[in-house]
């Protein structure tokens, strides 16, 4: 159990985590001689499930940042409500991949196989990246939503996702219709050569 | 210490209004941007046009059999669907150009003129051009202006039939987007006429400028403050593009002669277009195309002609532009070219799909439109194709193309 001392001492390690977090974006210390954290700060779940995780990891929420620094917590234990403890895991095994890594698509790619992003638990980890301020959580879901509907009719969307349409007639007339043209073989882009045969 | 008030939805239409808006920022297709709007109510609050969209491929507007209509048929060539878009603005309107992503929209009888931007609907007014004379050209031979003046009610209804007419023998180019830019110039050009108009949106009229050119204009550009203008014979003047308008320079004339099959009946079209702004070239490209019974012959001719920087601090004249160069490769540049207008794309953004230094062009056929490819500066057989179906002479609205923004 820690004690008061312990928890003030946890905020200034996260002040100073935020000092090096801006010490690094001006370009005054290399990323790559950056020490990582060893204090531990602990996550507490609606659910009761419990996860020890590196300061560093956690300061990738930037909900958990502002309660590190602020000091709202006790006893080294942050309390995050809402997502049951399968949506918890993954955003946080995303918060360990990405500690100081620039994300790109390849990387993101990468990352939605390991961690395991799938469509079902998609909306769960979405709310969960806005609850936990996650950005680079929220551009890859985001992402992967819009992958998603790529291609996609409006009928299409909503069965994929479940939702209702409920757009007016007058809202419905406004909309851009799509059909398909009727004997649409190759697209008309299929390099056909000006000679004839 | 705990949190309360989760943000966690319980389903997609309930997502958060950033959340939406940053997934159709990662929507990379116009198409799929404007389906996410049509989902239900709150995707459609949610998703604002984006204030920049990745550089998409054109679209080709089909041609429209009736004025009435309340929509318009594209075919977006990449994935060969065909989307009809729902148009209410330009009801009885003839479209007489496309720039930017903007279509020009002239109405019966007023001459009022505006932008439309038919993925957002956003319209931006113009100044009227009832006011554009009939005929106008100075000729440096006998110096008599030919105004189109009539004294007769007979002549005057002759006169106003005509110059209703007129409106749609206009062609309109724009020289950059209206939204996207903050040097926007809407140029107009009308045949038979070494006189030519321009203004910019917010204007309260449009201005018109006399050239010296001998024979009529068939292109206009505008470029850092300089207009370029070409007649149909290939020379062509650089004027400044604010009042009095002085001649800079004149455009030594494109040798068009050297296309061996070129005589001044056979050409379609030729366009002006302005390269990147790096790299100031003018590129005239013109179409020939010659169509028998059984068989033509199409090409497309490039030429090049570098520009010198100009130099915003001397005040230019008597300059020279000189050194047209032909059967230039136009590199990674790809040209789209329908209805007399051109666009051009860089290829290297869609490599795989369309080739730079390559004409793209739309073919009807089948009762159906096929986009032909063509390389520049060689000559190619076609058979004779049907034309597409024509619906009178003032609502003739031919296929072109356009590159859909939602910016």
């Amino acid at each position: 159990m820690s004690t008061e001392t312990e928890d003030l001492e946890l905020r200034a390690a996260a002040a100073a985590e935020l000092l090096i977090e801006v010490m690094v974006n001006e370009g005054l210390i290399s990323p790559k001689k950056r020490c990582r954290s060893t204090k531990a700060v602990i996550l507490k779940n609606s659910d009761g499930a419990v996860c020890e995780v590196d300061m560093t990891v956690a300061m990738e929420s930037s909900r958990i940042k502002r309660c590190l620094l602020a000091g709202k917590f006790k006893n080294g234990v942050i309390a995050v409500s809402g997502s049951d403890t399968e949506i918890f895991d993954m955003a946080i095994g995303f918060c360990k991949k990405c500690v100081g890594i620039h994300p790109t698509i390849s990387w993101e790619d990468n990352v939605v196989r390991d961690v395991g992003i799938y469509s079902d638990d998609l909306l769960d980890l979405i709310s969960a990246a806005n609850y936990l301020g996650m950005e680079g959580l929220k551009n890859m879901t985001c992402r992967k939503v819009a992958d998603m509907i790529k291609g996609l009719t409006n009928d299409d969307i909503r069965e994929l996702f479940g939702i209702k349409d409920d757009l007016t007639i007058s809202e419905k007339k406004m909309i851009a219709k799509a059909k398909k043209a009727e004997k649409s073989t190759t697209s008309p882009f299929a390099h056909r050569d000006a000679t004839l045969s | 210490m705990e949190y309360s008030g989760s943000s966690y939805c319980r389903s997609w239409s309930e997502l958060p209004g950033d959340t939406i808006q940053l997934i159709s920022e990662k929507t990379a297709d116009v198409a799929d941007f404007v389906r996410l709007r049509a989902v239900c109510s709150s995707w459609r609050c949610a998703a604002q046009r984006p204030s920049k969209m990745p550089t998409q491929l054109p679209w080709l507007m089909l041609n429209n059999d009736n004025p009435r209509s309340e929509t318009r048929r594209f075919l977006c060539p990449a994935s060969g669907e065909e989307y009809t878009l729902f148009l209410p603005e330009a009801v009885a309107c003839k479209i007489s150009g496309s720039s930017h992503g903007w279509l020009v929209l002239f109405r019966l009888p007023t001459g009022a003129v505006s932008l439309l931007n038919p993925f957002t609907r956003v319209q931006i007014p113009l100044p009227s051009l009832s006011s554009f004379p009939r005929k106008l050209h100075y000729d440096a031979a006998d110096s008599e202006e030919y105004e189109g003046e009539s004294e007769d009610d007979e002549e005057e209804y002759e006169r106003k039939s005509e110059e209703e007419g007129n409106f749609y023998t206009c062609r309109v180019s724009l020289s950059s987007s209206p939204t996207m830019s903050s040097d926007c110039v809407v140029m107009a050009i009308k045949e038979n006429s070494n006189v030519f108009a321009y203004c910019r949106p917010g204007d309260d009229a449009w201005t018109f400028v006399q050239t010296t050119l001998h024979y009529n204009i068939w292109s206009i550009t505008y470029k850092d403050g300089r207009f370029y203008v070409m007649d149909f014979q290939g020379s062509g003047e650089v004027r400044y593009a604010a009042h009095p308008f002085t001649l800079i320079g004149e455009i030594q004339r494109c040798p068009f002669g050297s296309i061996p099959s070129v005589s001044f009946g056979l050409i379609e079209s030729c366009c002006i277009l302005s390269s990147d702004p790096n790299n100031t070239e003018l590129v005239m490209v013109v179409h020939t195309e010659k169509l028998g019974r059984r068989s033509g012959f199409q090409s497309f001719n490039a030429f090049l002609l570098g520009l010198p920087v100009p130099d915003p601090a001397t005040k230019q004249t008597g300059m020279r532009l000189r050194g047209w160069r032909e059967n230039e490769s136009l590199s990674e540049h790809a040209l789209f070219w329908a209805g007399g207008q051109f666009l051009t794309m860089d290829a290297s953004r869609f490599a795989g799909i369309i080739n730079g230094n390559c004409v793209y062009y739309p073919v009807y056929e089948n009762a159906r439109y096929y986009v032909k490819q063509f390389k520049p500066n060689e000559k190619t057989s076609c058979r004779t194709a049907p034309p597409p179906p024509r619906e009178g002479v003032y609502f003739n609205q031919l296929p072109m193309w356009i590159a859909p923004t939602l910016c």
